[in-house]
């Protein structure tokens, strides 16, 4: 049962919620012509709240024990596709002055792996946090280029990787130092996310998930990949 | 696939969350929609047609969720397997809706959602059921497990998008049939690609079926600390664990009660708490059954009966007498309900030391008994009540009558063994009980040694008149059946005897549609039977 921590976390979200749909609103009401390069920034900041949100209270629940993922089979092809459209419908745009203009990073994507009409169990919900953190993640620091792929793990379980053709990961973060992650710009609470889903995925005999990052992405950019049990 | 070709239902208790989720559907295609606030609502507009989809919100309002509308509906066959269900959830709905056991929706989606998202999901559960139709046409009311096997056979064959629910469904199939070493065999093979936790709970199954208890309770235990949502694990678990360590069931119960607040599973708690003693505990689980649900559509009497056990146990006089009156409150009235009642104040008027207000009540169960039919569980309460008033004679032939009809139904006879032990007549109980299935078995025996030995028209006579007194015993049925059978091949079409072996499958293929020997009757039948004669509809 949920305490009064997480029943805040969930207000905050929902009120986060309909602010995006004021937004929305706001943008209509005053030019819906001409995008607003603020009111872009606006929208994104709010989504990007609400998945911290998500996160926070996944590790919330996990320090009280509560966090129990909900494992089913997925139809890979199926669960990328919607990842995909929901990248696509959240995806962050720059602004050119005043006015948003689409971002012209390209995302290339491997997907032979799913298309074989292959099944995974594992909590949707959740894994599709971590990889859309992973790809918005990959958006702000490619240069041109991302390549997002499934591919079989060698020995069992699948592997999504993210790569881009940015500078790479700082040493501390590949350290796995998370002060000094804190110190930077970002709190680190993704990267803790991340990791908390991978390791939370679990077969009975014992395997598990994990999160692995490294620099041998695009010409030496980051490549974060999850492998899952 | 169209979807403005189908006809769906929608169902949510808040006006404006209707609205604009049938706006949606609309935009999506579905213009065909009708719409229920309710579950009785709903319950209504599905006996009256057909309907392709149903879009059920989680929150239903009054104690009501969607969840328990679908268990309904499914047990009760008014959703065919081929109608797709679609749930709706704010998140905290959400882990509810995903751990659900035994009856879950077909998929789930998460609020807010876009008119888009919802098509594609409708869609593709659509094409899922349409793609299995060939199998689920063998299931439901009448299942055909030969031909629904076949039918997953040939779909696995196809080798199409769907194999691993097609092999879910054969998994159940073959563990249904009591077939353990093909369904081990099944699940072995799945697991040796992935773990997903059906297949592990159903290898589990399996190895209990296969007699290998020890390692199915090891590989549970392992599979609820991987997926600690899963419930149906849990349920496998506390089923496991019921037959050798009730106190241990007990906490699986709790630990699932944790992850899930069900009605059905605080059923299932009180009835361990009562078998444990652990008296308070069952008032609270029973407690919250009663009062959860204020639709009415769950009710039980055995609620409320097992209810004012726990209060006359902990000797709260006051609230057990509340407990038995509320049940009368709040159902229907039937002289099987007033039975009921009469029989639980018995022993609470023992228990207060009332035994004249106990004789009275328990004078009134037994009239009721004796003009009418009773269902199993009210017997048992009058047998309960018999023990109490110092009527034990009188309480075990109550007991030998339930047990040889339902000689075959394992929770009868547990129920059955539960009422000794309230009694406090454990070894009696169980010596008891052992003696009615040996007895049962003799006869059986007896009347297959008297064909055998060319006696045939004994057997049948004692077939017959045991198949009539017990008309819940499939295995009498059967083996009446099949004597009369026997008969008409020695001695020529009678169609009076083919008429009366006709009679007893159907009342076998009633009493337990699964047994494991009504297929063989029921060729032997076909096998007879001459052109002309009545067709048997199992």
């Amino acid at each position: 049962m949920d305490t009064l921590v997480a029943a805040a976390i969930h207000d905050a979200k929902n009120a986060l919620s309909s602010l995006g749909v004021w937004l929305d609103e706001a943008q209509r009401e005053c030019d819906p012509q001409h995008k607003s390069a603020a009111m872009l920034q606006a929208k994104t900041i709010t989504a990007l709240l609400s998945s911290q949100l998500v996160e926070l209270l996944a590790l919330y629940r996990a320090g009280e024990g509560n966090l129990r993922l909900a494992v089913e089979d997925q139809h890979l092809g199926d669960f990328l596709a919607e990842l995909m459209a929901e990248l696509a419908a959240s995806r962050p745009m720059e602004s050119n002055g005043t006015t948003a203009v689409a971002s012209p990073i390209a995302i290339d994507t491997d997907f032979a792996f799913a298309e074989q009409n292959v099944a995974w169990a594992f909590d949707a919900y959740l894994v599709k946090f971590v990889l859309l953190d992973a790809l918005r993640n990959a958006l702000r620091h490619a240069k041109q280029r991302i390549h997002f792929s499934i591919a079989a793990e060698p020995g069992g379980g699948i592997r999504f990787s993210v790569a881009d053709d940015g500078t790479g990961y700082p040493p501390e973060t590949l350290n796995n130092e998370t002060s000094s992650a804190m110190s930077k710009k970002s709190s680190g609470l993704g990267l803790s996310f991340a990791r908390l889903i991978a390791a939370r995925h679990a077969t009975p005999s014992g395997h598990h998930g994990r999160l692995e990052l490294s620099n041998d992405g695009l010409n030496g950019g980051a490549r974060v990949s999850l492998i899952l049990p | 696939m169209q979807l403005s070709e189908k006809v769906g239902l929608l169902i949510d208790d808040i006006a404006a969350m209707r609205t604009t989720v049938r706006i949606q559907l609309a935009s999506i295609g579905l213009e065909k929609c009708d719409q229920a606030r309710d579950i009785k609502e709903a319950i209504e507009k599905l006996n009256l047609k057909h309907y392709d989809l149903i879009v059920c919100d989680y929150n239903l309002g009054k104690g009501a969720d969607g969840q328990q509308f679908l268990e309904l509906v499914r047990r009760k066959q008014l959703l065919p397997m081929t109608t797709a269900f679609l749930m709706i959830t704010g998140e905290t709905g959400y882990q509810q809706v995903s751990t659900a056991a035994e009856y879950s929706p077909d998929d789930y989606l998460l609020k807010p959602f876009t008119a888009e998202t919802l098509g594609t999901r409708l869609v593709r559960i659509i094409e899922k059921k349409e793609a299995l139709q060939p199998i689920y046409q063998h299931m439901g009311a009448k299942t055909d497990f030969t031909k629904a096997l076949a039918a997953c056979d040939d779909l696995l064959a196809k080798k199409t998008r769907y194999s691993l629910e097609v092999l879910r469904i054969k998994g159940d199939l073959l563990l249904g049939k009591g077939r353990a070493s093909e369904a081990l065999a099944l699940y072995d093979e799945i697991l040796k690609e992935r773990s997903t936790p059906w297949a592990e709970v159903g290898k589990a199954q399996a190895l209990i079926a296969y007699g290998n208890p020890d390692e199915a309770r090891i590989l549970l235990e392992q599979t609820l600390v991987a997926y600690p949502n899963y419930l149906a694990g849990y349920d496998a678990l506390a089923n496991l664990l019921v037959k050798t360590d009730k106190p241990a069931a007990q906490q699986v119960v709790e630990q699932a009660l944790h992850v899930a607040m069900t009605t059905q599973r605080q059923r299932d708690l009180g009835s361990l708490a009562i078998s444990n003693k652990d008296f308070s505990r069952a008032e609270e689980a029973y407690r919250y059954a009663v009062d959860r649900d204020r639709t009415g559509f769950f009710k039980s009497p055995d609620d409320y009966a097992a209810l004012a056990r726990s209060c006359f146990e902990q000797d709260k006089i006051p609230e057990a007498l509340n407990a038995a009156k509320d049940m009368a409150q709040h159902l229907p009235r039937t002289p099987e309900l007033a039975a009921r009642q009469a029989a639980v104040e018995c022993q609470v008027h023992i228990r207060a030391g009332d035994e004249k207000a106990a004789k009275a009540a328990l004078a009134k169960a037994q009239a009721a008994q004796k003009s009418s039919k009773l269902d199993v569980n009210t017997m048992l309460e009058i047998a309960q009540a018999c023990f109490a008033a110092g009527e034990p004679d009188e309480a075990k032939k109550i007991i030998q009558d339930v047990a040889e009809d339902h000689q075959e139904n394992e929770q009868v006879i547990n129920a059955a063994r539960g009422v000794f032990e309230a009694a406090g007549l454990d070894e009696e109980g169980a010596e008891f009980l052992d003696n009615t299935r040996k007895n049962m078995i003799r006869l059986n025996n007896d009347a297959v040694a008297l064909a055998k030995s060319g006696e045939l028209d004994k057997a049948i006579t004692m077939l017959v008149e045991a198949a009539d007194r017990l008309p819940n015993n499939a295995q009498v049925a059967i083996n009446a059946a099949q004597a009369l059978l026997m008969r008409v091949q020695q001695q020529g079409v009678d169609m009076t005897q083919l008429g009366q072996a006709h009679r007893y499958i159907t009342q076998a293929y009633r009493a337990h549609p699964t047994h494991p020997k009504l297929e063989g009757a029921v060729a032997y039948y076909r096998k007879i039977a001459p052109p002309g004669a009545r067709q048997l509809e199992v």
